[in-house]
């Protein structure tokens, strides 16, 4: 186990987002449905936000706000319109090469092909990364005895549980020991004892000096764990702040709601 | 560089470890196999085979004396009935029918000295075996008479029937059966690489790695031309294996019938034809979101492939230009060679233009695979 990271200590930006725009062509349909004059929609409006070395940022926002967006422009899947990203000083524009070797992430979306076992998409992912055999088999040994896949290595991913093929999608996402970790949504849909499982990891990555960027619905999650949050709503970058002072006299539910109504004006 | 293998190593091994895909990769060849041999064993050679006893029925009008010894006719293989020229009429009819094999009508005072004006009108019906092969026989015959130089004229009728010509042109969809076979094993594997990993999500997976968009792209290009190819020599040696049966008596030994230029013309088109598909099917595959929507969009594009086979059938293309429309080229060239007319130019410039045109398709290809919009479907 790595040494505990002290965050005040190492304050040090891992991940800087400048003015991110995104937009989007509307289908004929979705332009009736968004009664768009425009037919564009602005997923992503001017974001700017940080995350330092060695702390967990909460990403919170309802539906459509704009935050998977984010996280598929920081993770180089799409381009940013407007403004740029850098990943441990890698611009997502300018060098996404070198930007996604220094990236893990995690969501729904990317899974890994479940016709494989868990070995075989280890180590095709590790040679991906260009991660070194001696590596691979270190970590590999880490990652699997951590979320108990050893006994399962060799099973077919389409075999087994929603959990453990979780935990699967967790391994290979950090197979090259990436320095900046996207979760999107990490905890959705599994058990109570895999969703601890996932939280406790994310702790422990947390304290060996990761960088997590942690995009989510549920709210005690983030109070939990997060130790900054951005709060997203059409886009933009509606609150940010230090969980624990946020939270001083309000919890975030109650924080998020009155900010949710400020800015939409009761409607909705 | 090394990733781009790793891509088709994993590729390969997607394939070879999945029985169903496995299956879609060789059944065609099999199938061409299964296909021609019953065409070849239970059709064409029930057409084509003619029993060492049979007798040929030959009528003859105005026969000059001696002209079966001339032609080499004097023997128990031939029955030969001379006819009055008021029987002319039924004896065609009999041929139509098939209950005759050959009428010769020679004309008034023929020699084989020839003259002006002289001539020999030949009636037979393809649609039966020993009709065709006494007119093959009589044909070489003639032609052997007349080898310094043209003496007479021949004027052959064939006199088969509409019905009975069907069985006839099943001989000839031969290119459009190979090129389905290929196209149903391209499109068997192609989407599922392509638009199937888009669905499953598996396909951005490897897309927030540092490998290069276009490394991914040629992994797949070239894993997937590996499989076609393999499939295409599947289907090529299902084709080479069944042509013994397919050719029957006709073809003499079998296998002899095509010399081994023939069988290199036609492996280099089927590979050649291969690669395109599977080009063309892999650009589809991409603009597709899932592997359902790749098969709706293929679809088509089989209907076509059955199109441009079925063409072949009606003549034209012989001229090389022809050799340059995609598909039709194939088909053309097949036909060529199965017909034994292939033409060495023609063939070049179907596997030319058809390389020319997967490596232009591979390029857009790579194109694509770094569209956002092509890659994540919004």
């Amino acid at each position: 186990m790595d040494e505990v990271f002290d965050l005040e200590e190492n304050a040090e930006n891992v991940l800087v987002a400048r003015d991110l725009k995104k937009t989007f062509k509307l289908s004929r349909k979705q332009k009736k449905l968004e009664k768009s004059v425009t037919g564009l929609k602005t997923a992503v409006d001017g974001l700017s936000f940080a995350a330092r070395r060695g702390e967990i940022y909460g990403l919170l926002g309802p539906n459509g706000a704009g935050k998977t967006t984010t996280l598929r422009m920081l993770a180089t899947l799409i381009k940013p319109d407007e403004g740029d990203a850098e990943v441990n000083g890698y611009s997502v524009l300018k060098e996404p090469d070198k930007a996604r070797s220094k990236l893990g992430f995690l969501t729904s979306e990317l899974k890994p092909d479940e016709f494989f076992t868990p070995n075989y998409m280890f180590d095709f992912f590790s040679a991906l990364h260009g991660v070194s055999e001696a590596d691979r088999e270190k970590r590999k040994l880490d990652l699997f005895t951590r979320f108990g896949i050893g006994e399962f290595a060799e099973t077919k991913i389409a075999d087994l549980s929603t959990g453990m093929k979780q935990k699967v999608s967790i391994a290979i996402s950090l197979v090259h020991d990436p320095e900046f970790i996207i979760f999107d949504e990490p905890t959705n849909g599994l058990d109570v004892l895999t969703a601890k499982a996932v939280t406790d990891f994310l702790l422990e990555l947390k304290q060996r000096g990761k960088t997590i960027l942690l995009s989510t619905h549920i709210f005690s999650l983030v109070e939990k764990i997060c130790d900054r949050v951005g709060v997203i709503i059409d886009g933009k970058m509606s609150l940010e702040g230090n969980v624990k002072e946020l939270t001083k006299e309000k919890n975030l539910e109650e924080v998020f709601f009155d900010l949710y109504a400020a800015r939409k004006g009761g409607k909705e | 560089m090394k990733s781009f293998w790793t891509i088709v190593k994993k590729e390969l091994s997607r394939f070879f470890h999945d029985k169903r895909l496995l299956m879609a990769l060789f059944l065609p060849g099999i199938l061409i196999y299964a296909v021609y041999s019953l065409i070849g064993g239970g059709l064409i050679d029930s057409l084509t085979a003619v029993d060492e006893d049979y007798s040929y029925k030959l009528y003859t009008l105005n026969a000059p004396a001696g002209f079966a010894e001339e032609l080499g006719l004097d023997d128990e293989r031939w029955k030969i009935v001379e006819i009055e020229a008021d029987e002319a009429e039924k004896i065609k009819t009999k041929i139509e029918e098939q209950e005759a094999d050959l009428y010769l009508e020679f004309t008034p005072a023929f020699e084989f000295s020839g003259g002006e004006g002289t001539g020999i009108a030949v009636y037979y019906n393809t649609a039966k075996t020993e009709s065709s092969a006494a007119y093959g026989l009589i044909g070489a015959l003639i032609s052997a008479k007349q080898f310094d130089s043209p003496k007479f004229t021949t004027l052959p009728f064939d006199l088969v029937k509409d019905e009975d010509m069907t069985a006839m042109l099943f001989s000839s969809i031969g290119p459009m059966l190979v090129l389905v076979f290929l196209f149903s094993g391209c499109a068997s594997i192609a989407p599922e690489s392509i638009a199937g990993e888009k669905e499953r999500g598996t396909f951005a997976t490897m897309l927030v790695t540092p490998v290069k968009r276009s490394y991914i792209a040629l992994g797949k290009i070239v894993s997937l031309s590996i499989l076609s190819v393999l499939s295409g020599f599947c289907s090529f040696l299902g084709l080479t294996l069944s042509l013994p049966k397919l050719m029957g008596d006709l073809g003499g030994s079998g296998l002899s019938a095509y010399g081994f230029g023939d069988y290199m013309m036609l492996l280099g088109v089927v590979i050649s034809s291969v690669l395109l598909i599977v080009a063309i099917i892999s650009v589809v595959s991409t603009l597709a979101n899932s592997v359902k929507e790749a098969t709706s969009m293929v679809g088509p594009l089989t209907l076509v492939v059955v199109v441009m086979g079925v063409a072949t059938m009606f003549g034209g293309g012989g001229e090389w230009y022809w050799h340059l429309i995609p598909i039709y080229n194939s088909a053309l060239a097949m036909s060529d060679v199965f017909s034994l007319s292939g033409s060495a130019l023609n063939v070049l410039v179907t596997i030319g233009a058809n390389l020319l045109y997967a490596t232009g398709l591979s390029l857009l290809l790579a194109k694509m695979f770094d569209s956002e919009k092509i890659v994540s479907g919004s």
